[in-house]
């Protein structure tokens, strides 16, 4: 089975990585590795897209066209992220900021953190997608901490102390939904299987369901990043090494989310009613809203990019409340283009924070001629990011939008347009001065800090780019297929 | 009723965490809580003839009732002598909410549809209790040790819900849970003794840099 070993080539990479001490020999290994594993990623959305379903013969793994989303999320941004961890990696050691060591240990969990996504995406058993996501968190939480300091302590303590809690209810959850199925189906190791419990035909009990997903809400919401849940996530992400950063906001909150929206499916199938869509719309819009006053008051850019992180994962919570077929589309949509984008900026803000040697915003200027590449592409960024046209997040905001208006959701459309709004006014304004701003001092020379840096990040701007105004029939014919499956019609 | 007398130690033990002074005596606690919720455990794997609760059992008597509580007095005796819990709520007031707590359990779980005479009906307001005291140490102790401890008491809460509901969960998906807790122990440990190194101190009060 492919999936299996989409999950082992990331795991053997890893420990490649800690036991080979010469250090060009286990960058090799790492790319190589982490090609393999985008590789074989992209073979099995290949076969989803190709033919359909693919359940293993044990009926552990099952992926389908929503894994396949998440699949191709996870093998373009990890492949992107590998080669920029390179060039960042190097520079930091020769700065002095890591030891060999921690740069070991720094590839091992890096390659494990991107094993237990995958394992997320395509496990069948949605207990042991719990157990998969809280692995997620476990893992990365070694690699927030990488750099030992107080700050960083400080946020991987947060993150894994919040986390750990939230999904703790999300386990409640899991537990009162286990107890309902097998009253339905009596005792057996598949009644937890996603294939089980997405068939409409199951009728589980109502009231245990919308308990049990309230807390799966809560506890996988705190992951997502969902406010009031947030807390973790701007610690979290400003003080993690930047391609970790990436990987965090640009995959990891969507694997999550995935959890989530396996759970509301197989709630919505018990419950007929409005609760899921009202509890999606009130955790997003809240968490657009909360994002705006943060963004505008932020001096530190990698947080900055972080609430933005939070304002969009709470725009495809709304647009997943609002539903119907286009809602659920340009969910989907929405959560690929945010992931090309953002991890596109994490990983020029990890340039900007070593040539610069300072995340601050008030001491970032002039980033257009000092390092001309990475300037633009943060431009090009910040304006995707903000949706503005005609870049790939405009297309799928704005069908969010319309979809909005379509169901009737009108009033707490108009709330979110209002808010990108002002998010986008925020954010041009921190990011003209840090493109545009005079220098203090003439002391920074200008030039990147090095290629390896500079190169992936072609990669996701050519999606940024594209898909503002073309997308492959390939792909939008998948993203059809997962809305199908979020609907309740694509499966059984 | 054995299994009955088995809870009351099981609740008073939840209690008395918060009742605790020294970080050592709070983690011997948290090592009786779980041997007794692993001999809960092997009663009703006798009762209802389950094979893979046995394992369960056995699992959690060896890793969460020795070895969890053997690495965090490990971490304690790294950072120096025992040193005392400090919390924002005082010791009366907490045992105070802690029963509030209690009969909160109670409440919420009567309005669940669930069959008089089960396991569940008479359980599961201790393990909701747990969970709900387990969240409170963590939100009121400044020592990062005493909130990790806190999160193993949650977690026992999910273990005994999963216990008395449904006689645990699919065997894979325990294994998987149990394996998580003991990985998030020992970071936890990890990450306590790097606190103690680089702030010389494990309270929490310097962990409020970053904000905003």
């Amino acid at each position: 089975m492919i999936a299996l070993l989409a999950i082992i080539v990331p795991i053997v990479t890893g420990l490649f990585a800690v036991l080979i001490i010469h250090p060009r020999w286990r960058e090799i290994g790492h790319i190589t590795g982490s090609i393999l594993t985008s590789l074989i990623v992209l073979v099995l959305v290949a076969e989803v897209a190709h033919s359909g379903d693919l359940t293993s013969k044990n009926q552990f793994f099952h992926i389908d066209a929503l894994s396949a989303v998440v699949l191709i999320i996870i093998a373009l941004v990890s492949l992107t992220t590998s080669i920029h961890s390179i060039g960042y990696i190097r520079h930091e050691q020769q700065e002095g900021l890591l030891q060999d060591w921690q740069v070991r240990q720094y590839y091992m969990f890096y390659h494990w953190f991107i094993a237990t996504m995958i394992f997320v995406t395509v496990v069948n058993n949605m207990g042991l997608l719990w157990v998969g996501v809280e692995a997620t968190t476990i893992v990365s939480a070694f690699l927030v901490a990488i750099y030992r300091k107080g700050e960083a302590l400080e946020a991987t303590w947060k993150y894994l102390m919040i986390c750990s809690a939230g999904i703790a209810f999300a386990l409640l959850g899991v537990i009162i939904l286990y107890a309902s199925s097998m009253a339905k189906l009596g005792a057996n190791n598949q009644v937890l299987n996603w294939t089980v419990l997405a068939n409409s035909h199951l009728l589980l009990q109502p009231d245990l369901v919308a308990l049990s997903f309230v807390f799966i809400m809560v506890g996988f919401g705190t992951k997502v990043g969902l406010a009031p849940m947030h807390f973790w996530l701007p610690d979290a992400h400003s003080q993690a090494p930047s391609p970790v950063s990436a990987l965090l906001s640009g995959v990891l909150l969507n694997c999550a989310m995935l959890g989530l929206m396996r759970f509301g499916i197989v709630a919505e199938n018990a419950l007929h009613g409005q609760m899921i869509q009202h509890l999606f719309i009130g955790f997003g819009l809240l968490s657009v809203i909360v994002a705006f006053p943060f963004i505008l008051v932020q001096q530190d850019f990698k947080r900055m990019l972080a609430f933005s992180t939070v304002e969009h994962m709470g725009i495809i919570a709304v647009a997943l409340g609002i539903g119907g077929s286009l809602g659920y589309a340009a969910a989907l949509f929405q959560m690929f283009n945010h992931s090309m984008s953002k991890s596109m900026l994490f990983l020029t803000a990890g340039n900007v924070n070593q040539k610069y040697k300072s995340k601050q915003m008030p001491r970032v200027f002039a980033m257009l001629r000092i390092m001309p590449f990475t300037g633009i592409v943060f431009l090009i960024g910040t304006l995707a990011i903000t949706g503005v046209p005609p870049f790939n997040i405009f297309t799928s905001e704005f069908s969010i939008f319309v979809a909005g208006f379509h169901q009737g959701d009108a009033a707490s459309t108009s709330v979110l347009i209002v808010f990108v709004a002002f998010i986008f006014a925020a954010m041009m304004f921190h990011v003209m001065k840090m493109l545009f701003g005079t220098e203090v001092g003439d002391r920074i020379a200008p030039g990147e800090v090095s290629g390896w840096t500079v190169v992936p990040l072609v990669l996701p701007l050519i999606f940024v780019l594209a898909f503002g105004v073309y997308m492959p029939t390939l792909f939008t014919q998948l993203v059809h297929h997962a809305s199908l499956i979020l609907a309740g019609g694509g499966h059984v | 009723m054995l299994l009955q007398a088995l809870s009351v130690v099981l609740i008073l033990s939840t209690l008395g965490l918060l009742w605790m002074k020294r970080i050592i005596t709070a983690i011997k606690i948290l090592s009786a809580q779980s041997l007794i919720l692993g001999l809960m455990a092997l009663l009703i794997a006798w009762q209802t003839h389950t094979m893979d609760l046995y394992v369960m059992a056995a699992l959690t008597i060896l890793m969460k009732a020795i070895t969890i509580p053997i690495i965090l007095s490990y971490t304690m005796r790294k950072i120096g002598v025992a040193r005392e819990t400090e919390k924002l709520v005082g010791r009366e007031i907490s045992l105070l909410i802690g029963g509030g707590l209690l009969t909160l359990g109670y409440i919420v779980t009567a309005r669940l549809p669930i069959a008089a005479g089960s396991l569940s009906h008479e359980y599961l307001p201790i393990s909701i209790a747990m969970l709900l005291i387990g969240l409170f140490i963590m939100t009121t102790h400044q020592k990062a040790i005493m909130q990790g401890i806190g999160l193993i008491v949650m977690e026992n809460g999910l273990f005994l819900v999963a216990l008395v509901t449904t006689y645990g969960m699919p065997f894979l998906v325990d294994i998987g849970v149990f394996l998580d807790v003991f990985v998030v122990v020992i970071l936890i440990s990890m990450l306590t003794y790097r606190i103690d190194k680089t702030f010389q101190s494990t309270h929490t009060e310097n962990l409020r840099r970053l904000r905003g």
